[in-house]
């Protein structure tokens, strides 16, 4: 099956004084360039939701809008629905529902012209911007200025633009921000349900806890690569196969189980022992041998935060950890 | 076509547009009524004697001299800068609201965008200029029943009239289209208005005041021979009307061109 989205070696160079804020000077000397995507692969298959993971920085955003033509790649390829975006764009976007950044409309007109302007380019009837509108909960407030929408609503009046198209693809960028806790819970259903109907879902997203509730698979972003991708369970090292084993003596208890040739990595409070759990007698085995008795074993779960954290925070940039079946 | 509509109404939902536009409204009345009021008694012996012009007058709304009087002309000043400041607003706006991002996502394909987003400023500024143009004249009606004259208007003036109408609403049209090309340009309203100005107020006076030769290259020259439908005067090297009509075109071109050139290379980042 064709991906639905693929990357492949994207890179992406903006001038520096592009990224830089009101009076920041370029220091004397620096860098003229400034890399945000360096040699970017990713794909994304075709239905579910795909959470799209990385710091500030890192990427994201720029990626998204590499997919949507909004900035030209320096180099790589980019493909939506198997086809360059490059040549194909026009045709693929009519399939591709999307959200960058912070959705922005018109201010001084109501929702509902809002979209029915977008809706017009595409020739979608009206009554379908009204359902989509009272889909994301806008109903009662269609006929309000956006202006005077929260940027709560304003996120919902994005996600209302996005699903207009009946989209094969949908792309958000963060479309939580700014979100309460109800809406939060909102856009995780309108997601789940999307990736549920067999659409494709792409989401930038900071809130880990949301995604690891909401995604079937993820990448990680750093600088500009992918350094982990695949299904949340394989990304959080699920599968891997790590117990954690708690004993009185953490000291010995390392050693001894390093002399057995299992990989062994202290922490705080406890071990941490590369093994599958059906290996987890051995574990006992091992220990009970040195007369070390253990208080706990039990498989290890990382919450998708830790994992996110262990990727990104290090300096060096971590080989990319390619867990796709 | 679809998308030239959408930008059209797109366009008059802008609240600067419907400002200008009811504020064209409201000066025309009031011209109306200041001029009914005014030309109570009028002497039009005493008037045409002095070689005074009164819009009670009717043929004094346009006068085919080849200088451009009347109050026809008068009010195209009017027109041409609330064209140049509704055209770049139109197309400011969506860069100041960051909708060009969210409008892009829908139809990538710049160039169209930028032609249809341009091309519906030209057209509606065209439209809304010979509207407001008809509505102007038809304010001096009461005053022309009621105390002026209509003495001398035939078919040949009323035919100078609706072209010099036609001419008026083409320099409003394609102000109105440089104004959303330097809009594009500079990404912004206000930045191209500034250039707008500074270029007309005071980069054409130097010039026509140190490089007299090059002055019937100048925009502001070349807008006059095609409002007055005659060379500029005492300038034996000015352009003819068609000409200058041409130049006028060729100038609208480049820049939208040029702007359209920078919209479809430019990255739409958020840094922008």
């Amino acid at each position: 099956m064709t991906p639905v989205i693929e990357i492949d070696g994207l890179r992406k160079e903006y001038a520096r004084r592009r990224l830089m804020g009101p009076g920041q000077a370029r220091r004397r000397g620096g860098p003229r360039r400034v890399v945000a995507i360096d040699g970017l692969d990713l794909s994304v298959p075709e239905g579910g939701v795909f959470g799209f993971l990385g710091p500030n920085g890192s990427g994201k955003t720029t990626t998204i809008r590499c997919l949507l033509g909004l900035v030209r790649p320096t180099s790589g390829e980019v493909r939506l629905f198997g086809e360059d975006v490059r040549v194909a764009l026009p045709h693929a976007i009519r399939r591709v529902g999307s959200i960058v950044e912070t959705p922005m409309f018109f201010p001084t007109m109501s929702a509902r012209e809002n979209l029915r302007l977008l809706g017009a380019i595409d020739r979608i009837p009206a009554p379908r911007v009204d359902a989509m509108l009272e889909r994301v909960g806008l109903g009662e407030r269609a006929d309000d200025d956006v202006r005077r929408f929260s940027l709560g609503m304003r996120q919902r009046l994005g996600l209302a633009a996005a699903l207009l198209k009946d989209p094969a693809l949908v792309i958000l960028d963060e479309p939580a921000n700014g979100l309460d806790p109800a809406g939060m819970r909102e856009v995780r259903d309108v997601l789940r349900t999307l990736g549920d109907e067999g659409r494709t879902v792409l989401v930038s997203s900071h809130l880990l806890a949301e995604v690891e509730q909401t995604c079937d698979r993820v990448a990680i972003l750093k600088r500009g690569r992918c350094v982990a991708t695949g299904t949340v369970d394989e990304v959080l090292g699920r599968a891997d196969g790590e117990l954690v084993v708690r004993v009185a003596d953490l000291v010995a208890g390392a050693a001894a189980l390093g002399r057995a040739g299992i990989a062994v990595q202290r922490c705080d409070d406890h071990l941490l022992a590369r093994v599958g759990s059906e290996d987890s007698a051995r574990v006992t085995e091992v220990l009970a041998a040195e007369r070390l008795w253990v208080s706990e074993l039990r498989v290890a779960e990382h919450s998708l935060e830790e994992r996110f954290l262990e990727l990104t925070a290090a300096d060096e940039l971590p080989e990319v950890l390619e867990v796709v079946a | 076509m679809n998308l030239l509509v959408i930008e059209m109404r797109r366009a008059l939902q802008r609240r600067l547009v419907r400002v200008l536009i009811l504020l064209a409204l409201v000066m025309i009345v009031i011209a109306g009524v200041v001029e009914f009021l005014a030309s109570r008694g009028l002497d039009l012996a005493a008037l045409a004697a002095k070689g005074g012009q009164d819009p009670a007058v009717m043929t004094d709304w346009w006068m085919a001299d080849g200088k451009g009087d009347g109050a026809l002309p008068a009010a195209a000043l009017f027109l041409v800068l609330g064209g140049l400041l509704g055209g770049a607003s139109v197309v400011g706006a969506e860069w100041r609201a960051g909708t060009v991002t969210t409008a892009l996502t829908w139809e990538p394909r710049r160039v169209r965008l930028h032609a249809a987003r341009i091309g519906s400023s030209g057209i509606l500024a065209i439209a809304i200029a010979l509207g407001l143009q008809a509505l102007f004249l038809a304010a001096f009606v009461p005053s022309v029943l009621a105390h002026g004259t209509a003495a001398g208007v035939d078919a040949e003036w009323i035919g100078s009239l609706v072209a010099a109408m036609a001419r008026i609403g083409l320099i409003t049209g394609l102000a109105a289209m440089l104004g959303g090309a330097l809009a594009t340009l500079g990404r912004n309203t206000v930045a191209a208005i500034i250039v707008a100005w500074g270029w007309l107020a005071i980069g054409e006076s130097l010039v026509r005041g140190g490089l007299p030769e090059y002055a019937k290259w100048l925009v502001g020259d070349t807008t006059t021979v095609v409002l007055t439908w005659s060379a500029n005067e005492g300038d034996a090297s000015s352009h003819s009307p068609v000409g200058a009509v041409a130049m006028l075109l060729a100038y609208t071109a480049v820049l939208v061109g040029v702007s359209g050139y920078t919209f479809w290379r430019r990255d739409v980042a958020a840094a922008t």
